[in-house]
């Protein structure tokens, strides 16, 4: 999937996840942030690309600050953050 | 719209207020598992905790919301930002209902203030205090056993010894948890009604839960004496809800349910002791009443709040109980005492043909056609709250009988 434009979904309030995207061509830049870093940030990393890949997204900018969102949040903000930049 | 639909828009609506109304904002919400956090516990202790907040800071701009997410509290406030988390924390931890909620504050740039900004620990489970974030994060524990621990502990706070019977606080709170107005105050909505609003219905819900403790030192349970202590109550009622009648029939019929605890032994023997206890009211019929109530009597036979009380409120333990067992749901239970019941409140602002009429559309139509139709016909549905009020009432009873039976009555009767 490509990304066209700039795309934010999600919320920073506890258990959820702020995704913000946008268009660049070399490969996936991914900034993460977390309050949980220390005990899941390898695990949400991996969600996250797992996510991209999933979607065959191969270029685009990505910020994720995480304040404690569930596997299956992360995943449903990054997969409606592409579908909002794809359209 | 699903939860992260709801947080999302939710988490939006925040930043705007802060952006228009230039003010910090302070959001209370369940910390309740799983995707359905709306329920009368998870409800109550936001009411609590707002409560507690609109007593510590001058708030504004109060607003609220009930959705999937459950009863949501959101208002600005022009105290330091920092100062009012620490207030937050301090509930958080201290008050018996605290762990229960997430009071969130957000700063005048939007962003929400931490305990790490303010240099505090982070905020531990309630199950097992390690970091609550990463009990969470790893759903280290089940979700029934949050939900147990979220419910016993507020019936424990509710079912309390305590000055007031707060259980009363919690019931009739909840009965305005209602997505579905129908002309009648919600926690949205003040219906077709001028002079009270879901304030009034908080003051006067606690007004009664201390109000209603005075049946512990009852020497005389004789119905005219409950006549006495009900007129009593009213007055104070209405002290605080400078006349307006938030619970005049809500009064008469817990005096009558709560009093019969003293006459039985158990749940089960209650609907036939309030049936005899209230013969008394028979004689009403044929003098005492007003114009219109004797009216509905000679032509329909419709006896409204008495003709529950002498029936032993057969329509609630037969019907209305088993259904909110089952649905769980106050906008559902609302709406089904609706369709079936003969609200006189209802009778008395159209006419009986109208009511009927009513009551067939509440089985047919969807509610945004309900809910103006009750404001166009200027009619409110009274009763069938009282009735929603009364059966939460008999489902405490059901479920913690002793507990109730001894902070109503106590050992001596």
């Amino acid at each position: 999937m490509e990304i066209k434009k700039e795309a934010v979904c999600g919320s920073l309030t506890s258990n959820d996840c702020l995704v913000s995207i946008r268009p660049c061509d070399n490969g996936i830049n991914l900034s993460l942030t977390s309050s949980v870093m220390r005990q899941f940030g390898k695990q949400i990393e991996k969600i996250i690309r797992d996510t991209l890949e999933e979607m065959d997204v191969k270029n685009l900018e990505i910020k994720v600050e995480d304040k404690g969102a569930l596997d299956c949040t992360i995943k449903a903000r990054v997969e409606t953050a592409v579908k909002r930049a794809n359209d | 719209m699903n939860l992260l639909d709801l947080r999302e828009r939710r988490y939006q609506l925040i930043l705007d207020r802060v952006n228009k109304l230039k003010k910090s904002q302070c959001v209370i919400k369940a910390n309740y598992p799983g995707p359905k956090k709306e329920n009368i516990y998870s409800s109550y202790s936001v009411i609590s905790a707002f409560r507690y907040m609109k007593k510590k800071i001058d708030i504004a701009d109060i607003f609220f919301e009930l959705d999937d997410e459950g009863f949501i509290a959101i208002f600005s406030f022009e105290k330091d930002a920092g100062e009012v988390k620490k207030i937050a924390i301090d509930y958080e931890k201290k008050s018996p209902l605290g762990p229960l909620v997430d009071i969130d504050i957000y700063g005048k740039d939007g962003k929400e203030i931490s305990r790490q900004d303010l240099n505090l620990p982070q905020r531990t489970c309630f199950l097992c205090q390690a970091p609550a974030k990463e009990c969470s994060r790893s759903r280290k524990h089940k979700q029934d056993q949050i939900e147990n621990f979220y419910i016993e502990t507020v019936l424990a706070y509710i079912l309390s010894p305590t000055s007031s019977l707060k259980f009363v606080d919690f019931v009739l709170t909840n009965e305005l948890m209602r997505r579905a107005s129908l002309g009648t105050v919600t926690c949205l909505k003040s219906g077709c009604h001028k002079d009270m609003d879901f304030f009034t219905f908080l003051d006067s819900s606690e007004v009664l839960s201390h109000e209603f403790k005075k049946l512990k030192n009852l020497n005389d349970r004789s119905f005219l004496s409950l006549r006495k202590l009900g007129l009593e109550i009213e007055k104070n009622m209405f002290k605080v809800t400078k006349g307006a009648n938030t619970h005049k029939g809500i009064i008469f019929s817990f005096l009558i349910i709560l009093n019969a605890l003293a006459f039985t032994d158990d749940f089960y023997s209650l609907t036939d002791v309030i049936k005899n206890y209230s013969k008394t009211l028979e004689k009403d019929f044929s003098n005492l009443l007003n114009e219109k109530t004797l009216m509905l009597y000679n032509k329909y036979g419709i006896r409204g709040a008495r003709g529950q009380a002498l029936d032993g409120y057969k329509e609630v333990f037969d019907d209305y109980l088993a259904f909110f067992e089952k649905e769980k749901d106050l906008t559902k239970l609302f709406l089904y005492i609706a369709s079936k019941t003969d609200d006189t409140n209802l009778i008395n602002r159209t006419s009986y043909q109208e009511a009927l009429t009513f009551k067939k559309y509440i089985r047919e139509r969807d509610l945004a056609f309900l809910e103006g139709f009750a404001l166009e016909k200027n009619i409110s549905l009274g009763g069938s709250c009282d009735l929603v009020a009364i059966s939460l009432l008999i489902f405490l009873i059901k479920n913690n009988y002793k507990r109730i039976k001894e902070e109503v009555i106590g050992h001596g009767n």
